[in-house]
């Protein structure tokens, strides 16, 4: 599980501010810091662990990294609709950790019920 | 390649026939242009087909929420669509809806597997508390045979120690019998049984069977101390005589005087199905027949009294 350092953790939400200030267009911040905040939280839950969790964290950057590029350009509907993507992309990451999470404790449920069931037979 | 395709084109439309030829051409190509333009966005055909298999799944019905907005996402994108096919627009809704679909499949996943938990939880609690309430039962069960061991254990012990007191006392009262018979008669201990001898001078006079009054008075004493050795054992009553005389005379009165003294001792209160017979004249005399002395010892009534000896 990746666990985000602090000082990375502060440049990345304060990046988004500078960038998107001095570039063409301002978005709106909340948009950026929930993009931000997904992206922060699918690394946290570990999903850089899991190849289909990686994969959407590493499309939720390239996403974000875009929303910055288009902003810079003056592009706003573009820049945000990426932003949007990203964070939609992060959220899939976060989902597919906890889904495969619950996935292996219903199945260590599942073990511990069926050796219930062999002891039970077995008498 | 601009400059060869404006060439073409003068070469072709410079003639009325030419003219048509072109514009028709120009129309096919321009239908095509817009069929082409109408056609959705990998983006959107993969949205679409993200959010069938997310729609399509047994599980979605456990994630509505998440399944609705990929609804609502795929309808901006096909909205876009619409507007202005093929657009960035449209690309880019798509992408979003194809991911609202993804996230709504991976939570119906995490749904149905926190209910399978769930679940399966609730049946382990049950399978526990299963196991926990036979476990109590089966050591109930064991406690209930453990007491009842027990209370068994105690009553053999005290039915030993009765009988173990009983075997005791009964054992005083026969050696206490046997020492009193001592003292009115021969008293032999066999291996198994106890043969008392009554001397014939004493029970009888010559030649009679019929018992004297003296005899009398010690075969009670005789029944008593029977009951003392043993209240149950079998008696087997035997008459001898000495030689003197005819030997079936004497047969008949070793009978008849066994029979006597048993008839007492019946009258004394032994059961009669207790007490047997036997006739055996001058067949087996303890001492020569030759003399007085010899002749009296032969002269006797033996009382068997079967089993009340010492074990072997």
């Amino acid at each position: 599980m990746t666990v985000p350092n602090m000082p990375s953790l502060a440049l990345a939400l304060l990046a988004p501010t500078l960038v998107f200030a001095c570039g063409g267009v301002t978005l709106p911040q909340a948009e950026v810091r929930d993009a931000q905040a997904e992206i922060t939280a699918a690394e946290a839950i570990g999903a850089e662990d899991r190849p289909d969790a990686a994969l959407h964290l590493k499309l939720a950057r390239d996403n974000f990294e875009a929303a910055k590029q288009y902003a810079d350009r003056g592009e706003e509907e573009q820049a945000r609709r990426a932003l949007a993507a990203a964070k939609a992309d992060a959220e899939v990451a976060i989902a597919l950790v906890e889904e495969a999470e619950a996935q292996a404790e219903a199945r260590e449920l599942l073990d511990e019920l069926n050796a219930f069931h062999k002891v039970g037979d077995a008498r | 390649m601009k400059n060869s395709q404006d060439n073409n084109h003068h070469s072709h439309c410079d003639t009325p026939r030419g003219l048509t030829s072109c514009v028709s051409a120009a129309l096919t190509l321009g239908l095509l242009f817009a069929c082409a333009s109408n056609k959705p966005s990998t983006e959107l055909k993969d949205a679409r087909d993200a959010y069938q298999s997310a729609k399509g799944t047994p599980e979605s019905k456990l994630a509505p929420t998440a399944l609705y907005d990929a609804e609502k996402a795929l309808r901006r994108a096909e909205k876009a669509h619409t507007e202005e096919p093929q657009s960035m627009e449209e690309k880019q809704l798509a992408y979003i809806a194809e991911r609202k679909a993804e996230l709504a499949m991976a939570k119906a996943g995490l749904a149905f597997a926190n209910e399978t938990t769930q679940r399966t939880r609730n049946m382990l609690a049950e399978k526990r508390t299963e196991k926990l309430e036979a476990s109590r039962q089966e050591l109930q069960q064991k406690r209930a045979e453990l007491e009842q061991t027990d209370e068994q254990l105690e009553s053999t012990k005290d039915e030993l120690s009765e009988t173990r007191e009983a075997r005791l006392a009964a054992e005083q009262r026969a050696a206490a019998a046997v020492e009193r018979l001592k003292e009115i008669a021969k008293v032999k201990a066999e291996s198994r049984d106890v043969v008392i001898t009554l001397d014939g001078a004493v029970l009888f006079a010559t030649g009679e069977h019929v018992l004297q009054q003296a005899a009398m008075r010690r075969l009670e004493q005789v029944a008593e101390m029977i009951d003392d050795l043993d209240p149950d054992a079998e008696l087997r009553v035997v008459g001898h005589t000495d030689s003197r005389g005819e030997a079936s005379m004497n047969m008949t009165l070793s009978r008849q005087r066994a029979q006597s003294v048993a008839d007492y001792l019946i009258r004394q209160g032994i059961d009669a199905s207790r007490v047997s017979v036997e006739a055996r004249g001058e067949s087996q005399p303890i001492a020569s027949n030759d003399s007085p002395e010899g002749r009296a010892n032969n002269r006797r009534v033996e009382i068997v009294v079967v089993g009340a000896g010492k074990a072997p």
